[in-house]
């Protein structure tokens, strides 16, 4: 029996456990995160970089490209972005005109990587090539009557879909979701403040969720504690609440849907995060730093942090091997930790 | 068997990484109101395996020895909670604190300085309608100001003695909530037609103090006897250097008021 086998059988759902002495001779109490079939060893040293050569301040958002090579997007101007290899050794790094560098998000154009950049402080998107050259830049929505100056527009997520069309989440300002086409043409928007189901509240983060028949998109009500889908057409279909949950932007990959919680409703501004895993019935199957909720009537109980492992998770990139970095926001100028698969 | 000893090695060796100890998050302290009437119950929730919450309602800070969390627990009489979790491997939480508090003597009605126009109410009763202790301010139960003076009048149902008078402030000093810098509370002397000081408190604002409700408690100075007491409330009129928003007026925030 190897060791993946001994944990399996040894241990169902503990949120944390403890490896035997016996068996872990070189490192005695490590510690093992989440639950079920998500779980997950933390290496919060994984960065490998100087701090001051390289510095950081929030580190909002990451991606991998299909180089396998981990982008880091932060607000530290020195390096806007920060390209590392999946052991945490700098490879090289861009980008100085970027003060509100918020979102960042990878599409495939016809073989080549590109990159979507959400500034909160420029009030802009812009679109990149993978070393940084500006493609196309898209100010705020006049088109849609819905804004009188830029101020008011502040971007914090894109999602591309497969034909091109971009989808921008304005989850700092009037919280709609713009869809354009491809070159940046205003096609519609959706979403917005407001009383009712189809509205948003902190529209922090986008997605689109392909595992299912037919393609919808996922937006963020963080404030709400809640995600709601939307046709690709921006017609409202139905809310994931996840109660106390301040939900940052959901990530897709496989058949499972992660998302880091900058913290939970119980203890705000206390350093509170954790990140969830969820399965494609949009069910919590893992909680890393915290509880797995019991659902009743397919209504999950209140989530929140039991272990202080993050302080305020804002973004999880799940590379081709599981393995997941999570990008911290406010927290000490702290680098990205990475965790791997038990 | 080597074999699998050393792909058992090789799989260690991928996997070292810098041991570390995490601290346990504090357990959340469950109930609908810290105000009640007669029994109130509080769950206090922490769903991690391998860990225990202790708690103490004596006013010490718990430890490993101290009682085990199972089911809610009921209170009837004014109490302080403070719960810890422990678990193996862990640091120990941070404490948890609640204070619930039982309804005083019988009032008639509660009138208030107009407050702040997006932190009021319409209830009458808002004061006094064992609704409360809850740190969101935003909850519709707290009543918020920043002005200078904030004028309470209260009347019980009958004349009868007055032991003290409880105040149920917010403190949330990032966001600029802090306590006020004096309560003073006078009683209606009905032989001389007015009102008498029964009794003050002040504050001094030295250093960062975590967020949390705090009930500041008034104990009348001399025998008073009365239907009619009067609180006049002076927030802090500049925050303190070491704070945010530094030199300017703080907020006062109230949800709750009881005589004993």
């Amino acid at each position: 029996m190897n060791r993946r086998t001994f944990i399996k059988k040894s241990s169902l759902a503990a949120g944390a456990i403890y490896l035997p002495s016996k068996l872990m001779a070189t490192k005695p109490g490590e510690i093992i995160l989440g639950h079920h079939n998500k779980r997950y060893y933390i290496d919060t040293q994984w960065s490998k970089i100087n701090a001051a050569q390289y510095p950081v301040n929030d580190c909002h958002e990451m991606v991998q490209d299909k180089l396998g090579r981990i982008l880091l997007l932060t607000n530290e101007t020195k390096n806007n972005v920060i390209i590392y290899d999946k052991s945490g050794k700098l490879i090289s790094s861009w980008g100085h005109e970027y003060p509100g560098a918020h979102g960042l998000t990878l599409f495939n154009e016809n073989g080549e990587d590109v990159l979507f950049i959400c500034d909160n402080s420029r009030h802009q998107v812009i679109k990149t090539t993978i070393d940084g050259k500006v493609l196309l830049t898209l100010n705020y929505p006049k088109e849609t009557g819905q804004y009188t100056s830029a101020d008011e527009y502040v971007p914090t997520e894109t999602i591309i879909a497969s034909n091109g069309d971009i989808y921008v989440a304005d989850g700092y300002g009037k919280d709609f979701v713009i869809q354009y086409d491809y070159k940046g043409n205003y096609i519609r928007h959706f979403g917005g403040k407001g009383k009712g189901n189809e509205f948003l509240l902190n529209a922090h983060g986008i997605c689109i969720d392909n595992r299912n028949n037919k393609p919808c998109l996922i937006v963020t009500s963080r404030m709400e504690n809640a995600f709601k889908r939307y046709s690709m057409q921006g017609e409202y279909i139905d809310t994931i609440p996840l109660p106390g949950a301040w939900v940052c932007r959901p990530v897709i990959k496989g058949d499972y849907l992660y998302v880091a919680v900058l913290q939970s409703n119980g203890r705000k501004d206390e350093q509170s995060g954790f990140v969830l895993i969820l399965d494609k019935a949009y069910k919590v199957v893992s909680n890393i730093g915290g509880n797995l909720p019991a659902y009743n009537n397919n209504m999950p109980e209140e989530v929140y942090q039991t272990i202080k492992v993050f302080q305020y998770p804002h973004d999880v990139c799940i590379d081709d091997e599981e393995n997941l970095y999570i990008a911290q926001w406010n927290s000490g100028k702290v680098y990205p930790y990475k965790l791997m698969p038990v | 068997m080597k074999k699998m000893m050393a792909l058992l090695s090789l799989f260690f060796i991928k996997h070292t990484v810098a041991q570390q100890q995490f601290q346990l998050a504090p357990p959340l302290l469950k109930y609908a109101s810290a105000f009640f009437k007669e029994k109130m119950d509080l769950q206090i929730m922490f769903n991690q395996p391998g860990t225990s919450i202790r708690y103490t309602i004596n006013g010490s800070e718990p430890t490993e020895k101290d009682r085990q969390y199972k089911t809610p627990l009921i209170i009837t009489e004014n109490t302080i909670v403070k719960a810890k979790v422990f678990g193996n491997n862990f640091t120990p939480s941070a404490m948890a604190k609640g204070t619930f508090i039982k309804d005083g003597k019988a009032i008639q009605q509660i009138s208030f300085s107009a407050p702040d126009k997006d932190f009021t109410s319409a209830k009458k009763d808002i004061l006094y309608d064992n609704m409360g202790g809850d740190i969101n301010f935003r909850n519709g139960n707290w009543l918020g100001y920043n002005t200078d003076t904030v004028e309470i009048n209260i009347e019980l149902t009958k004349k009868q003695t007055i032991t003290s008078v409880c105040l149920n402030v917010l403190q949330d000093q990032n966001s600029w909530v802090f306590l006020p810098e004096q309560l003073a509370l006078y009683y209606y002397d009905t032989k001389q037609n007015q009102f008498l000081p029964a009794g003050s408190i002040e504050t001094a604002m030295q250093h960062p103090l975590p967020k949390q409700c705090v009930l500041q408690k008034l104990v009348v100075s001399k025998k008073v006897i009365t239907n009619k007491l009067k609180l006049i409330i002076l927030p802090l009129k500049k925050i303190p250097d070491w704070a945010s928003g530094k030199g300017t007026h703080a907020w006062l925030f109230i949800d709750e008021i009881k005589v004993y």
